[in-house]
């Protein structure tokens, strides 16, 4: 996906229509719920950016990395990347540890803890108690091949977004970013998302695009690549052979106590 | 005639160590999901996200809190009744060896066993560092919000701390149960005291040391 800040006039239908879509709710008397604190919870929302010159509004929303912490550091699975690409959430395996919100370096992953009445419009709409944020619509999906296109960019009347295909060299998406029109925010903290920016002159916006301090002492990387790599296999390797020794000791004991 | 019986574990020791395993094992089901999805089925059988973060985070905290002052009695109590000191020296790890090699047929020699048994004493030592990075690592992330610079690291000593608990905890479970060692188990949930016939065969340098 690309957004535009030069074409965006700050018209939030894109934040009304991601809302519209995927945080809204249907009562039982076919009315229209919306949580509290509603725009928090929309899967694209505005925050501005500032430099000593300039300030400049961009949009928070998942990245879609191709080198996703979140998925990294996801304990089941839960939080996992679709065949096109997609960075999704699979709430039936997902344990509410929260470790993808804490490893995501550009805060985007809400968690909603109130009452939500009414059912959700479909499958991947906001859940409570489930770490949410921007699936590209994916529900909108038809199956046949062909890419869809999300509520935001559908709502965009000025064609600030732009969402496309980055493995076809012909789609308008591959030609803005191979002539460096577009940017991908924050490209030093290696993650390689898949939203890119086409930022107005000053470049703020992809050069401050909020995410959090680079300070860790580790990553989240580097942790979960050390959990997932050495701490479970010794962890399985270790208790298995804690296990198969007991039970020969065992079994040598019993023969050495019958003579 | 009744048999003549050796108190092996005081009050103070008994209680000390089921609080352990009380927190140990409550800290293991509710910390395992997180680590390993493969134990995601624990997570569904202890009732879910609220269970198992007040489970985790404070019923853990709370009782293998309650176990340090007790575990400092305990050891104040051990130097008082002249019991062999659980820490390890270079004589435990000779004699380690010597039981491992003897274990796997290498040599017919067998060290004299005092109140622990060598191995017992490395182990111990290992799952009370362990202890102690889960304690230093998981009390800052659950209950004092430390900043998120701190977090990956700290969910690291967590997670190192984890595997220096469970994997010598495994084996002392596989030996807890093994029947040879029933006596023993049995007095740990019962009186303390173990039969000097027992304590003959196991451990005769801690029985010469009592007679």
């Amino acid at each position: 996906m690309i957004i535009d800040l030069t074409r965006c006039t700050g018209c939030y239908s894109c934040v009304e229509a991601c809302i519209t879509e995927n945080i809204s709710r249907i009562g039982p008397k076919g009315e229209i719920l919306y949580p509290d604190n509603v725009v928090k919870y929309a899967r694209t929302r505005p925050k501005t950016v500032y430099s000593e010159s300039a300030m400049r509004r961009v949009f928070i929303q998942c990245l879609h990395c191709e080198n996703p912490p979140c998925v990294h550091v996801c304990p089941t699975g839960a939080s996992y990347v679709s065949t096109e690409g997609v960075v999704l959430i699979d709430p039936e395996k997902c344990i509410k540890c929260k470790l993808c919100i804490r490893a995501c370096p550009y805060g985007v992953r809400t968690f909603y803890t109130g009452e939500l009445p009414g059912d959700p419009k479909h499958e991947h709409a906001l859940k409570p108690f489930i770490p949410d944020k921007c699936t590209f619509c994916y529900h909108r999906k038809r199956g046949d091949g062909e890419l869809w296109v999300p509520a935001c960019v559908e709502a965009c009347t000025f064609g600030a977004r732009l969402f496309g295909d980055l493995d076809d060299p012909e789609d308008p998406v591959s030609v803005l970013v191979r002539y460096g029109i577009a940017i991908r925010p924050r490209e030093e903290r290696g993650t390689k998302p898949k939203v890119f920016i086409v930022p107005m002159r000053s470049g703020i916006e992809v050069a401050k695009y909020p995410a959090r301090r680079r300070d860790e002492l580790i990553e989240y990387n580097t942790w979960a690549s050390i959990k997932n790599e050495i701490i479970r296999p010794v962890f399985t390797a270790a208790t298995t052979a804690a296990v198969v020794l007991g039970l020969i000791h065992m079994i040598r004991e019993r023969r050495r106590e019958r003579g | 005639m009744s048999e003549q019986k050796v108190l092996r574990w005081t009050i103070l020791a008994r209680i000390t160590h089921w609080l352990l395993f009380l927190g140990v094992t409550i800290a293991t089901i509710t910390g395992l999901p997180v680590l390993d999805g493969r134990f995601k089925f624990l997570y569904t059988l202890i009732g879910g996200h609220t269970v198992r973060e007040i489970l985790h985070y404070y019923f853990t905290t709370i009782v293998l809190g309650a176990a340090i002052p007790l575990a400092v009695a305990r050891a104040i109590e051990a130097y008082k009744r002249g019991e062999e000191s659980w820490w390890p020296g270079w004589s435990d790890i000779r004699k380690a060896i010597i039981v491992a090699a003897h274990w796997l047929r290498l040599t017919k020699k067998y060290p004299e066993i005092g109140f622990h048994h060598p191995m017992e004493k490395l182990l111990l030592l290992t799952v009370h560092i362990g202890l102690i990075l889960l304690g230093i690592s998981g009390i800052p992330m659950a209950l004092l919000q430390v900043g998120p610079e701190y977090h990956a690291l700290l969910l690291l000593i967590h997670d190192i701390g984890f595997l220096m608990v469970i994997i010598p905890i495994t084996g002392h479970f596989m030996l807890a149960i093994n029947p040879v060692n029933w006596e023993t188990l049995r007095a740990m949930f019962t009186d303390g005291k173990v039969s000097v016939e027992w304590a003959k065969h196991h451990h005769p340098g801690w029985l010469k040391k009592q007679q």
